[in-house]
């Protein structure tokens, strides 16, 4: 048998019909063992004039007999089992069933809860394993981003020197343009002054001639001209052939020079397009860290839900040790414990959550979520 | 030369998440995972140009370490960032000696920006 305590609302009804068939013959023995001890007594007292000293030991005989029912009642739950009939036992005994069965869950409480804890921590712990491996898969991007940064920035200033080459190649270009110009006006003087000397050397020919003998020395002289100009003839055609070729490679350098001059502008415009775009991942990559930070805030969610677990374990635990006790009921009220659960919130959305469910009012956060003081 | 930037938090996620969200930003990063360890840090003659710490943290939380570290660092700015809003623990807080006080989450851009506020020189 079960001890209770006194408060207990849930009578004791032991279900044990030999042991109240035994005690029941055992009172009704002890009864008629009195009758036949105090037979004689009896006998005597039935005298008209005895009535009144039979009525009392009647009633005294009877009150002996009901005190120690009532005495075996108290101590033997069978002997009060064997009084009590009808719904009353009926319920009582369901009443003790359940009280079994609930001290009977109460013991596994813990391990429920204990199931509970452990696979909330599990999922604690996977959340916060899953945002390791997304951060270590951005720290692996992280470097690589930035090196394709620094080499398109590199690239776009590479571009831009060889643009500023291309620029210096046509100013070059345009130069020995204007020089093959000017060389080709100076080689059109110099075959004027050889035509003009050969002219000279024609007329010296005709006067030496004219002259006769005497003029046969000047007539050297005259041929020796003439045969100059024509070696400045030839060699202005060949000057005349070379700035031609050159003018024809300046011509050639200058389209070049003008296409390079395009195809950096082009480059230019790729590099920092491409520049912009990665920081855009850049920027992209910092807010996925910011937003890494839901994992902590769940984390700490979880935390506190599986810190109420534990409070449930030790409140249901005390109130399993009352029930099977004889001490008074001694457990923290759950509505204390409810209380508790709101102090120990650290989150607004904690508090809101809390108050849905409570019916509770909570105050709306008036500072801002940064502040500087 | 960069300037030193040290986190202290609980969570290995904060820590990765700021550290990688900072060096990003090109900012020298020391960790710690509780006030007790960063307050032995400093002691050890580590001279950060900014502090961000959390509040709720075992050993040593943020309220004590931020009272404990302006002992040894007078002037550096000191941060807050914590999931927790109780008003009370707020104003704590600036009493103990913090410049400012941020509530998870913070966005990275907000969070360079206000350290850009926060520190001299950058």
């Amino acid at each position: 048998m079960k001890n209770l305590p006194d408060n207990c609302p849930v009578k004791f009804i032991p279900d044990k019909p030999w042991l109240n068939f035994s005690l029941s013959l055992v009172l009704c023995g002890a009864v008629g063992v009195l009758v036949w001890v105090l037979n004689p007594w009896f006998v005597e007292v039935t005298q008209p004039e005895n009535r009144l000293a039979a009525a009392v030991s009647i009633g005294v005989t009877m009150f002996l007999v009901i005190a120690v029912h009532q005495y075996l009642y108290r101590l033997v739950p069978g002997i009060r089992h064997q009084t009590e009939t009808g719904t009353g036992v009926l319920q009582r005994a369901r009443q003790r069933k359940v009280m079994e069965q609930l001290v009977t869950d109460l013991e596994c409480f813990p391990q429920f809860a204990d199931i509970l804890r452990g696979q909330l921590s599990a999922a604690n712990g996977s959340t916060e394993a899953g945002a390791i491996n997304i951060m270590n898969a951005l720290s692996h991007i992280r470097p690589k981003s930035q090196a394709l940064l620094a080499t398109l920035k590199n690239q776009k200033e590479k571009a831009g020197d060889l643009a500023a080459q291309a620029h210096r190649l046509a100013q070059n270009a345009q130069t020995l343009r204007n020089l093959s110009q000017t060389q080709t006006q100076l080689t059109q003087t110099v075959r004027e002054i050889a035509k003009q000397t050969k002219i000279l050397a024609l007329n010296a020919a005709i006067e030496a001639a004219r002259a006769g003998e005497a003029g046969s020395a000047f007539a050297v002289v005259a041929d020796e001209v003439h045969k100059l100009s024509q070696q400045t003839d030839a060699t202005m055609a060949q000057i005349d052939q070379a700035i031609a070729a050159m003018s024809l490679s300046v011509s050639g350098n200058s389209s070049m020079a003008v296409s390079l001059d395009e195809m950096n502008r082009y480059l230019t415009q790729i590099a920092t397009e491409s520049h912009a775009e990665m920081d855009h991942i850049h920027q992209d990559i910092i807010d996925a860290l910011g937003h890494m930070q839901f994992q902590d805030i769940s984390r700490q969610q979880i935390e506190q839900v599986i810190a109420a677990l534990e409070d449930l374990i030790v409140h249901f635990a005390a109130v399993k040790v009352a029930l099977e006790g004889p001490q008074e009921a001694s457990w923290l009220p759950l509505q204390e414990r409810i209380d508790a659960l709101r102090r120990d919130y650290v989150m607004h959305r904690q508090r809101v959550t809390h108050a849905a469910v409570t019916g509770q009012t909570t105050t709306a956060e008036s500072r801002p979520a940064i502040e500087l003081f | 030369m960069a300037k030193t930037i040290f986190i202290i938090d609980d969570s290995a996620v904060m820590l990765m998440s700021l550290k990688q969200t900072l060096e990003m930003a090109a900012f020298q990063v020391e960790t710690a995972k509780d006030g007790l360890e960063a307050f032995q840090r400093l002691k050890s003659g580590l001279k950060p140009d900014l502090i961000i710490t959390d509040i709720n943290m075992p050993n040593m939380n943020g309220l004590e370490f931020i009272k404990n570290a302006r002992i040894v660092l007078r002037f550096t700015p000191i941060l807050a960032l914590t999931t927790e809003s109780q008003a009370a623990k707020r104003d704590e807080a600036k009493r103990l000696g913090a410049t400012g006080w941020l509530v998870k989450p913070v966005a990275g851009p907000d969070l360079l920006r206000v350290i850009k506020q926060v520190m001299p020189g950058i």
